[in-house]
């Protein structure tokens, strides 16, 4: 980065960041920061020029930088972004404000901790637990192309966040397990190779389960893999209530 | 980790959220907009009801009902109720394909289908509603 | 505790003509780009080899803006830097005693295969200076080596 085009025009922008520093200060400061304007830059690339030429103390996440990893998520002008897909042209002239992600706890300037999310995911068992054990030298689980379409979307989220922190459910109730999480449990739900669904319904019923969800759609709406976890929420929501009544009135019939 | 550790870890900083979190964005105020309109829903079946008691009291007591409507001040209130009935379900109807995922031969059904039958759904019972109060 | 005590005398003391972690970090990019790039040779192998060894010695003074103990990648990222440095040397190092091209290591004053010198994987150990280059020999089970062109 530093070594780029010098003869291009000095143009600038502002970045305003949030800043928290735990060992020195009891509340989060800002701090204003003039970066380069290059129109290729992403809000990442300035970070890194700000870590990197004017001031090293500043603490964030990222890693891949092509938003594949989804380590990268922040609040950009109150709008929760990955830094590496959010483009400094689209805001130049007007300063742009970072903050970390909101409704989780800061642990310093925009590193936010994430535990909460984990624990959710674990609960709601985001992984395969397969309909029928089988040996490796039995071969593979076959699945038609068909079979993956039904989860094919769901299987895309990177973990990144940005639909907890667009979440205002999220925000009042802690303890909501989120689209993000109930995406992916859906997203076992629905592959054909899984046969956990009902261990997984007790979690998702539960009272910070699905039904916490009032469909405001954000969540949809910022994800940058277009996972639509409001859309896996409703259709759980379709399903629990279905597998309900079911049970009411088909209970040793059909399920 | 300790879970109370988690919970109560003095330094990380947790911020608070504003009162009026709502008005931050504009999908947050259309979600609550759109929350409101419940309001209007409730009224319309509470009407409904005040109605129906009216009818049941006899025809002096449903006149007296319908005086009462067509005051000004309430055409006024239930022309924004009809609005609000309106943004509800128009709101509501266009969600459905989210929560509606059907599978016709391997391949999704398209939302614009989903909707279709929605919509034409509404219009169907509105339609034989009217029939039914105004046909004959 | 001997970590801490370490990282704290390397990293956090104050330095007149202090190194910065991204200036040294760029100038091994740009070391290791040149040098030991996708065509390599003689000259400008030995140039990067010797760049290294001052970069090494001039990482011994790198100072930090950071010196907070909660999150502090400035840190993580000069502690990265370090091994950076002992990763680029062993592949430098290697590639200048590698007197023959194979595979993605083309060298233009060495452009031909020669399994009978190099038919072996090299292994670089840490010493005082320079990394020792030593050589291991390849086990063959299912792929001889062969000319790397693209097509059948």
């Amino acid at each position: 980065m530093a070594a780029s085009n010098q003869d291009q025009a000095n143009e600038t922008i502002s970045l305003e960041v949030f800043r928290y520093r735990p060992e020195e200060e009891d509340e989060p400061s800002w701090q204003s920061y003039e970066v380069p304007f290059r129109p290729d830059w992403v809000v990442l690339d300035a970070l890194n020029y700000v870590k990197d030429e004017i001031d090293g103390t500043l603490s964030y996440r990222w890693s891949c930088r092509m938003g594949v990893c989804g380590s990268c998520g922040m609040m950009i002008n109150g709008e929760p972004k990955l830094t590496c897909a959010a483009f400094l042209r689209d805001y130049y002239p007007k300063p742009i404000r970072i903050e970390p992600l909101t409704y989780f706890p800061v642990i310093r300037d925009l590193v936010i901790n994430m535990d909460g999310f984990l624990d959710k995911l674990d609960s709601v068992q985001a992984w395969l637990i397969p309909k029928e054990e089988k040996p490796v030298s039995e071969g593979e689980y076959l699945q038609s192309p068909a079979e993956l379409a039904k989860f094919k979307k769901f299987s895309m989220c990177i973990n990144c966040m940005l639909c907890y922190s667009a979440c205002p459910v999220v925000g009042h109730i802690p303890g909501f397990l989120g689209p993000a999480a109930i995406a992916l449990a859906q997203r076992y739900n629905y592959d054909s190779r899984d046969g956990g669904a009902d261990e997984r319904a007790e979690t998702l019923f539960s009272h910070e389960g699905i039904w916490e969800c009032t469909f405001v759609g954000d969540c949809s709406h910022v994800c940058p893999k277009d996972v639509d976890p409001a859309g896996a929420i409703q259709r759980y929501k379709v399903k629990a209530t279905t597998e309900w009544y079911k049970s009411l009135l088909l209970p040793r019939g059909r399920r | 980790m300790n879970p109370e550790y988690r919970l109560y870890h003095p330094k990380w900083y947790r911020r608070r959220i504003p009162i009026f979190w709502w008005l931050k964005k504009l999908a947050y105020l259309k979600f609550v907009l759109r929350e409101l309109t419940s309001l209007a829903v409730v009224y319309a079946v509470v009407l409904l009801l005040l109605q129906l008691v009216a009818l049941s009291r006899g025809e002096a007591a449903y006149a007296r009902f319908l005086d009462l409507l067509g005051r000004p001040g309430f055409l006024a209130i239930h022309t924004l109720v009809l609005l609000g009935l309106v943004f509800h379900t128009v709101t509501w109807l266009n969600l459905a394909p989210r929560a509606l995922v059907l599978r016709l031969r391997g391949k999704k059904v398209p939302d614009r289908f989903i909707l279709a039958g929605h919509y034409l759904g509404w219009l169907a019972v509105t339609l034989l509603i009217v029939w039914g109060l105004v046909g004959r | 505790m001997e970590e801490q005590r370490r990282i704290r005398e390397q990293f956090f003391q104050p330095r007149d003509g202090g190194e910065s972690v991204a200036g040294l970090r760029n100038e091994l990019t740009n070391c290791m780009e040149s040098g030991a790039g996708i065509y390599r040779e003689e000259a400008s192998l030995r140039q990067t080899c010797d760049k290294l060894r001052e970069l090494k010695e001039r990482y011994k003074n790198v100072q930090l803006d950071d010196h907070s103990l909660t999150f502090n990648t400035e840190l993580t990222t000069a502690l990265e830097l370090g091994y950076m440095l002992d990763a680029a040397e062993a592949v430098a190092h290697s590639a200048l005693a590698r007197r023959e091209s194979r595979g993605s290591h083309q060298r233009t004053d060495h452009p031909d295969r020669d399994d009978e010198r190099y038919l072996k994987h090299s292994l670089a150990y840490r010493t005082e200076g320079d990394p020792r280059i030593e050589y291991q020999d390849v086990t063959i089970t299912k792929w001889p080596p062969g000319d790397r062109v693209y097509g059948s």
